[in-house]
């Protein structure tokens, strides 16, 4: 596994991704895998005659892009279990946006005897017109060099 | 589909549904490592993991989260009018292993007017299980919902 250990996470570091651009193939691609052909993101002509006029990544794609995006910021911890979160969608995800992520380390927690520490990051999912698109805050388990400090 | 959708005013607090299950297999994990850009050793490398407490590859925990909502989608006999996913707050509590078979619960929590008068919030609860009933994920989603218009 690379990347930081837990004692290594720095409460208050900062990172950015590169930009990935979502396309088409994006949006097929999640409905083939997840079974959800939502009419918003799969169904063109439905999509169009409602307030999004035309097709929109489903919310879900968000995290999804996002996690490998966060895998590409240089902030690289060795994640045991991603525990959960809290997502806020703000905005749409269109085809042709070009996503990048800012990761916010916010708070560490220490488990006794545990093979893991606890992180708290906030994620923010920003397009390229620097708009909030989605927001998360996350809690990874992230091993430890020392098993039972 | 617009025409057996339900607007706000037809959803019930309690409402729940069970899904069919689906076996997760490898070739999701790898679809989704793809899609995602997520090659975390966790789920793509067998020999590292082979060594770790988990012992062999597991899946992403949003993959179980990608697949919840396609099955979702199949256990509800009719969709709902809706308008805009605004949020979620979501629990990984265990893995996905390659040849476990999830389903997923869905159940109506609540339902509140919103601040336009042409949508309500409506909040889900799901619960992802395994073959053996271990629930595998669980949370929360909001919705904006349609409400039927006035003519």
């Amino acid at each position: 596994m690379t990347g930081a250990f837990f004692e290594e996470v720095e409460v208050g570091f900062k990172a950015e991704s590169p930009g990935r651009t979502i396309t088409e193939a994006d949006l097929v691609t999640f409905a083939a895998i997840s079974g959800d052909y939502d009419c918003l993101s799969a169904d063109e002509e439905f999509a169009r005659f409602t307030e999004y006029r035309g097709r929109v990544a489903p919310p879900l794609l968000g995290p999804c892009i996002l996690s490998g995006l966060a895998s590409r910021t240089g902030l690289s911890v060795k994640v045991l279990a991603f525990s959960g979160g809290e997502w806020k969608f703000h905005g749409d995800i269109r085809i042709g946006d070009t996503l990048r992520v800012r990761i916010h380390v916010l708070q560490k927690r220490d488990l006794r005897g545990r093979e893991g520490g606890m992180v708290i990051e906030r994620w923010d999912l920003i397009n390229q017109r620097d708009e909030l698109v989605q927001e998360a805050r996350v809690s990874l388990l992230v091993a430890k060099r020392t098993v039972g400090s | 589909m617009t025409n057996v959708a339900r607007y706000w005013e037809e959803i019930g607090v309690g409402e729940a549904y069970l899904s069919p299950g689906r076996t997760v297999t490898e070739a999701d994990i790898v679809n989704f490592a793809g899609l995602s850009g997520d090659w975390n050793v966790l789920h793509t490398d067998a020999e590292s993991m082979k060594h770790s407490l988990y012992g062999e590859r597991i899946a992403h925990g949003l993959l179980g989260l990608a697949i919840q909502a396609g099955l979702s989608a199949r256990a509800m006999p009719r969709p709902f009018e809706t308008l805009a996913f605004t949020g979620l707050r979501w629990r990984f509590k265990g893995p996905i292993r390659i040849g476990d078979t999830i389903k997923v619960q869905v159940r109506v929590k609540e339902k509140r007017e919103g601040s336009m008068p042409d949508r309500g919030l409506i909040v889900l609860s799901r619960q992802v299980s395994n073959q053996r009933g271990e629930v595998v994920q669980e949370g929360e989603m909001d919705f904006l919902i349609a409400r039927r218009p006035t003519q």
